[in-house]
């Protein structure tokens, strides 16, 4: 026997399957890791040798909050971003790494560039791994926030460069197209 | 002998004119002297040029200009424009020559120390590469520019380094180049 629902209660239910099966506007507007990618808003910086075992990174820009709360999640951003907030001209990078050389890692090796104004490391803070909520991102060993302090200009790209023990590996960061129309 | 008062004034100005004269050529002296080892690759990326300037400017370039004093373009070299860009080793110096539409008339490459440069970035067929190219053009290597080796990081420094350069110099320069008479 079928106990009768009343018709008030199948709406509440029918609409509560609604709500949770569609995404919430936030997570419907966050790009994947292939659509940064695909953007140039997600660096990909790879040091490899013949003698040397690999060691990657990857960068995102995580300033501007819907970015960052794509990257990190809501609770995550807002807690990190206060904590790393400091002067006005603050800018946030996620970066995670991965690799068998990992341990040679040194998040003060890496600074940026942009014409001729150089950014060194001005705070940083290690996140606990997996963080990072983009859909499709590879799996990685490591992760960290990372600020720089100074005037970026948003249509320009900057150069992020990690200071290996062998050679500088550049890599050029393009800012989303949110933030300016540049290349 | 005593001086009127108005051959005084009449001997202080040409002292003045004199002076001014002496100083002008000094400093075109010096300003040439800022190009003394360059001419061979400016010819190469100008050669139609009459005259080029000593290197002048922020950032710094070098104007070119046709026998009757047009401008047609710009040369100038990437660790003046770009000092804080490097590839693996180092700077990466090139001269970059570029017409008054901004498209590029050739790159030079002067010096640089990277470790596989011989195999990439020195070979002709990396700088030929650039000649026709427009400031608007994408400058990706692996799309528009020919990753020519293996050294990628080589030849990514050295193709991002020319695309900003030429860049900063168009968006200094360029909008006034045509009221840019010397």
């Amino acid at each position: 026997m079928t106990l009768p629902v009343p018709a008030a209660r199948r709406l509440a239910i029918g609409l509560l399957a609604v709500a949770l099966l569609m995404p919430s506007p936030a997570a419907a507007q966050c790009p994947t890791w292939d659509d940064l990618r695909a953007n140039e808003s997600l660096l990909d910086i790879t040091i490899s040798d013949p003698d040397m075992a690999g060691l990657r990174m990857w960068f995102v820009y995580v300033t501007p909050a819907s970015l960052g709360r794509c990257t990190l999640g809501t609770t995550l951003f807002d807690t990190a971003s206060t904590e790393l907030s400091g002067a006005q001209e603050r800018h946030l990078f996620w970066i995670g790494t991965e690799g068998p050389a990992l341990h040679l890692f040194r998040l003060e090796r890496i600074y940026m560039i942009q014409e001729t104004r150089r950014y060194d490391l001005a705070g940083s803070l290690a996140l606990d791994s997996p963080t990072t909520v983009l859909d499709g991102r590879p799996p990685l060993t490591a992760e960290a926030l990372i600020a720089f302090e100074g005037a970026i200009d948003f249509n320009e790209p900057v150069t992020i460069f990690y200071e290996g023990i062998m050679g500088s590996v550049p890599g050029e960061y393009w800012f989303p197209e949110s933030l300016g129309p540049g290349r | 002998m005593t001086w009127t008062p108005a051959e005084t004034r009449l001997v202080r100005r040409w002292i003045t004119v004199a002076l001014l004269l002496a100083a002008i050529i000094r400093v075109d002296a010096w300003m040439q002297s800022s190009i003394r080892g360059l001419e061979p690759h400016l010819n190469t990326l100008f050669p139609e040029a009459a005259r080029f300037s000593g290197k002048t400017g922020t950032p710094a370039h070098i104007k070119v200009y046709t026998d009757d004093e047009t401008l047609i373009g710009f040369v100038f070299s990437t660790i003046d424009v770009e000092p804080l860009e490097r590839g693996y080793e180092g700077p990466i110096e090139m001269l970059v020559g570029m017409d008054t539409a901004g498209r590029l008339r050739g790159v030079d490459l002067i010096a640089h120390r990277e470790p596989y440069g011989y195999f990439s970035i020195e070979l002709p067929k990396f700088a030929d590469q650039f000649v026709g190219k427009s400031i608007l053009d994408r400058f990706r290597v692996g799309e528009d520019v020919d990753g020519v080796t293996t050294a990628t990081i080589t030849v990514s420094s050295a193709t991002r380094v020319v695309r900003k350069a030429a860049r900063r110099v168009a968006r200094e320069h360029l909008a006034n180049a045509e009221n840019d008479r010397p």
